[in-house]
């Protein structure tokens, strides 16, 4: 039996790196779409399936990745990604309410797919550069 | 601060941001009264949120597992709704352009309501497993 746990846990060790990759490529292409998108203001074919292969790549590997699937699970993982992402949760309201604030009197004009592209943008954006943070530095210190 | 207080605030100051955010929806134009509203709701709800994430402190351990849960299942929630969304516009199943102020309003929508749904599956559950 704990043979077999082993076993597992150092298969699941050899394809940890995939997860990751697919992860990190799946949130790349939804970063690169978001800027397209933000910077032109359009919505094109390559964007649609640059959108649906990132966003299947990113989200079926998200679990695996952060580890909260039983067979692959890391508390230490587990703990940094919840919250580097409840962070990025913080910061993307934060700063699409922001958006909402300079829409006021149409100080800064955009259209739907602008916007559409800055929310997911900044919350990629915050969400990676937390998980790196934690990542970099760790674990979390909360106090005890 | 107390619990139940906190509770208040936090139910107050989401009717504040979801009603300025409907009103902003469907007139699709900002006014002071809106903004207003808007600021000083959404003020609250991350400041109750923080609180009631317990970042700096330790108190319960139950529910800062819970809330940290929940923001980060309503994250994956609102990224996927909103890449669907974008894909019901890009294939014109809706017949209607939003624009750039009611996606913003939409995207802060779906966040809240993902965390409450999510906060309030957990919460109903006991713990996380």
């Amino acid at each position: 039996m704990e043979g077999n746990n082993q076993t597992k846990k150092a298969e699941n060790t050899n394809t940890a790196w995939l997860y990751k990759l697919s992860m990190f490529l799946g949130a790349a292409a939804l970063i690169i779409d978001s800027l397209v998108m933000v910077w032109t203001g359009t919505f094109d074919d390559y964007i649609f399936v640059g959108l649906l292969l990132g966003l299947m790549c990113m989200i079926l590997s998200f679990w695996q990745y952060i580890g909260a699937s039983p067979e692959t699970r890391d508390e230490r993982m587990l703990r940094v990604s919840t919250y580097a992402i409840t962070l990025s949760w913080f910061c993307t309201v934060m700063a699409i309410g922001f958006a909402a604030i300079l829409a006021y009197n149409m100080h800064v004009q955009y259209n739907g797919v602008q916007a559409m592209g800055f929310a997911l943008l900044v919350g990629l954006a915050t969400m990676l550069g937390w998980l790196a943070y934690y990542n970099n530095k760790g674990d979390l210190d909360l106090p005890d | 601060m107390r619990s139940s207080t906190l509770e208040y605030i936090l139910w107050i100051s989401s009717t504040v941001v979801f009603v300025s955010l409907l009103w902003v929806f469907f007139l699709n134009r900002i006014g002071l009264i809106s903004l207003v509203a808007f600021v000083i709701g959404i003020i609250l709800v991350v400041g109750t949120l923080s609180r009631y994430n317990q970042c700096n402190s330790p108190e319960d351990e139950r529910m800062r597992k819970v809330a940290a849960f929940s923001m980060m299942n309503s994250w994956v929630s609102a990224v996927t709704l909103l890449a669907m969304l974008l894909a019901i516009q890009y294939l014109n199943w809706w017949g209607y352009v939003l624009s750039g102020l009611q996606v913003i309003c939409l995207a802060i929508m779906v966040m809240l309501i993902t965390f409450y749904g999510w906060f309030a599956y957990y919460s109903k559950k006991g713990d996380i497993e």
